[in-house]
Formats: C-alpha cells, structure tokens, sequence
C-alpha cells in the first residue's frame, strides 16, 4: 500500500515535467480510455526512469598502483615542476593543475618519495586554496602527511582523503563544473605518466594498463558532457579530440563473464577474457595525443 | 474526499522534503561509510546523494583486472534497506545483494577490466505507519587493496 502510494505521489510531484507528454483530446470515450491508460504507463516508466546518475573515474591514487604493478617506474624528470604554479591564474588553470598535482603527488607516494610527496602537497594546498577549498587540504592534513612520511599505506590514505575532502566540497557548494575539470586533469595526468613510460607495444603489462584506460576516458566524455555548458569545461572536451581519436582506433574485446561468488567471505570474482588490438603506430599516436595534451594544460 | 486529502498531503509533504537540502551527505559518507572500507583504501571519490524511499541511483565506473576492490553501500539510518546490483555495461545483472541479506559491503576482483554499473534503490518500508517517506543521505564508497 504504501509503495503504490509513494508512487502516486512521486506521479503527481513530476508531472510538472510531464505535462509535454500529455496528449490531445479526441476520439471515443472507448479510445480516450485507451490512450488515457498508455499515457499513465508512459508516465510512470518516466518517473521510474527519473534516477540520480553518479560518473567515477579511477582517481590518481589507484591508477598510480595499477601503473606500478605493471611494471612502471619513477621518473621524477616527468612530473610538472612545482614553480609552474604561480603561473595558473584563472580558475580553470587552477583546477586542471591541482588535478596534475595530485596525480604527480600519487605517483610519488607510490614510489615512497617523501620529499616529492610534501613539496606536492603544499603546491596543491596552494592551488586548492586559490579554488576556495580551504578545508580539502588544511594543515592537519600536511602535519599528519609529515608524522607519517614513512608509511606508505598512511601516506596513501591521507592523499586519498584530500580528494575526497575536494571532489565532496566542491559537489556540495554547488560547484561539480570545478570537480569535473580537477578529476580530468588527474585523469589526463596519469594517461601522460603512464605513455611517457611505455615506448613499444611490446610492454604488455604497461601497454594493457594504457589501453585499459580507453574505458575510463568514456567516462571522462561522460562527465565532461554534464557540464558542457560551462565554457571551460567545453575548451577541455575540444581538446580532449584527438586522445578520443586516438583511442577510437585501439580495440577492446571481452567474453562473457562468469560470476563466481563465496557467500561465507562476502566475495565475488568476475571471470572473463579481454583481447587488446593496438599497434605500434596507434600507441605513437594516442601517446603523441597525451604528450600534447597534457602540455597545453601545464603550460 | 478523504483519500484525495490524504495524497494531497503527501504530495506536499513528498515536494517540501525534496527541496530541502541537507548538505550532511559529505560528513556521512567521510565518518559514517569510509571507515567500512577498511581494510582497503578509498579511491578518494565522493559518491553520494539524497534519495528517498523507492527512488535508486547509478554509478558508472571502471573496474581494473587483477584490482581487489571493496564497495560499501551506506544509508542514513532512517532509511529502509538499499537494494545494489552490479551490471555490466549492457546491463546484464551479475550481483545483487537482494539475495544475500541485503549485505552493504562485498568484496570483488575481476579477471579484466570493464567498465561496471551499480545501481542502488532504497527499498519502501510497508510497515511504516506514517504516510510520509524517508529520505535521507545515501554513499557508495569504493576501496582498492594497496598490497
């Protein structure tokens, strides 16, 4: 009784919205019966159809393990300098860098550099307090990175934290264009990491990891598109064209998978094949794409 | 008579309840959800939202092969149970936790990397004597193993 009134009101309270969707008058008693009865169930498909949609794109943390399991090394020589900062002046630079901040701020930590570690984290508390985000990244948050620099799972979890204290602030205060381009930059940080240290298709594991990530960069279009009628957030999914056309070329396939799951251990495995098709000139260009991309943000 | 005031009332009570913000849902997820996420490590991104009884959500994401990760489905506690399935991107069902005692935290690990959909749906309490409906703030947290 009470989910068939939930639902009526849930009717009633959209069908505001749905006013466009109601039809004209016309016909028999018999035929508005009928067209009255379709138009109830295209509704209610409608407000059952209503639901939040919620886009994750992996954040810098768990693509900088994912790279290193695979095989990637550090290479300090490729992070972006820390005085570029002063030179991001407008919002969108701000954001976009706080995003390669954080990716060079993960990468690091997963590699157990501490200096690197602490001088990214107060590069990024500047760039987030330029934002506005005077909560994401508080002195607490440093002092705590500094008392446990020698713990790399800490280390990891109190990055982790910064983000979410960002990407949560920002969402809240009403602000999601803001989230969206610092989690692009991360995203578009970690492809450029990941390319730099991968020359040849012939390193499998890297080059599974790089491809791999033509899935997450769907998600990133996804994102992005929510919000493309904020203007920067549209200069970045026109920049984006040519990694998308990079990626458009490489192939994904996948079987069918088989779900195994262990009741006692509260554990499900996902059992299936992936093949890769990628060639040496498709991985020039898609790394070619990050290399150029990545530089126009960090300029 | 009776019963048209009685879905007036709720349609009114249902608008003022969703126009209300709460703006609690970032203190929950940090306090209330991460911790279940122990021992993993949260991927940092926030995933939350107010949503009341009957109404679901979705989450889009790409799950790495080889990854063990944790989700962690959490609820205001005036909220019924949350139903959460896991498709794959042609919304084949490969999980739900409706028939494991609406459990709010499993394990996973995937043999390759796809991208996954979980939904999630506040379930309606018939119990309930009250004619309005909860609502209230709902996180789906994701860890990963570190080791």
């Amino acid at each position: 009784m009470r989910k068939k009134l939930f639902r009526t009101a849930r009717f009633l309270a959209v069908s505001g919205v749905l006013i466009s969707f109601m039809s004209c008058n016309s016909g028999t008693n018999k035929s508005q019966d009928a067209e009255s009865a379709i138009d109830l169930q295209m509704k209610q498909k409608i407000v059952e159809d209503v639901k939040m949609v919620m886009i994750s794109l992996p954040s810098p943390v768990e693509t900088a393990m994912l790279l290193k399991r695979a095989g990637a090394t550090y290479n300090e020589a490729l992070l972006n300098p820390i005085s570029n900062a002063k030179k991001y002046n407008t919002d969108k630079q701000k954001a976009l860098n706080l995003g390669v901040y954080g990716a060079n701020l993960s990468y690091a930590s997963i590699f157990e550099q501490d200096a690197i570690v602490m001088q990214y984290m107060n590069v990024s508390k500047k760039l987030a307090i330029g934002l506005d985000l005077l909560t994401a990244i508080d002195q607490s948050i440093v002092d705590r990175l500094e008392a446990n620099h020698d713990d790399r799972d800490s280390v990891v979890r109190i990055i982790s934290e910064t983000f979410l204290n960002s990407n949560s602030t920002l969402k809240e205060d009403n602000r999601p264009e803001t989230a969206a381009l610092i989690l692009a930059g991360g995203w578009i940080e970690g492809l450029y990491l990941a390319t730099s240290l991968a020359d040849s298709v012939g390193q499998k594991s890297m080059i599974t990891r790089i491809v791999e990530q033509k899935l997450s960069f769907n998600e990133l279009i996804q994102l992005l598109e929510t919000y493309s009628d904020n203007k920067d957030v549209a200069d970045i999914l026109e920049s984006i064209s040519p990694v998308k056309a990079a990626f458009d070329n490489v192939e994904i396939k996948k079987e069918k998978v088989e779900v195994v799951t262990d009741v006692e251990t509260k554990k499900t495995d996902f059992k299936s094949v992936q093949k890769i098709n990628i060639s040496q000139a498709q991985y020039d260009e898609l790394k070619s794409a990050a290399l150029e991309l990545r530089n126009s943000i960090i300029q | 008579m009776k019963k048209v005031w009685s879905i007036i009332g709720v349609v009114t009570t249902f608008i003022f309840l969703s126009t209300v913000s709460y703006g609690q849902c970032r203190s929950f997820a940090k306090n209330e959800c991460r911790p279940d996420l122990e021992p993993f490590v949260h991927d940092g991104i926030y995933n939350a939202t107010e949503l009341s009884e009957g109404e679901s959500a979705e989450l889009y994401k790409t799950f790495y092969s080889n990854q063990e990760y944790r989700i962690a489905i959490c609820g205001d506690a005036n909220l019924p149970t949350i139903k959460f399935q896991i498709m794959d991107a042609d919304r084949n069902i490969l999980f739900t936790n409706q028939d494991k005692d609406f459990a709010r935290i499993w394990d996973f690990k995937l043999e390759a990397s796809q991208q996954l959909i979980i939904s999630i749906e506040v379930q309606t309490d018939d119990e309930r004597i009250s004619d309005t409906f909860a609502r209230g703030c709902v996180a789906v947290l994701i860890g990963f193993k570190t080791d």
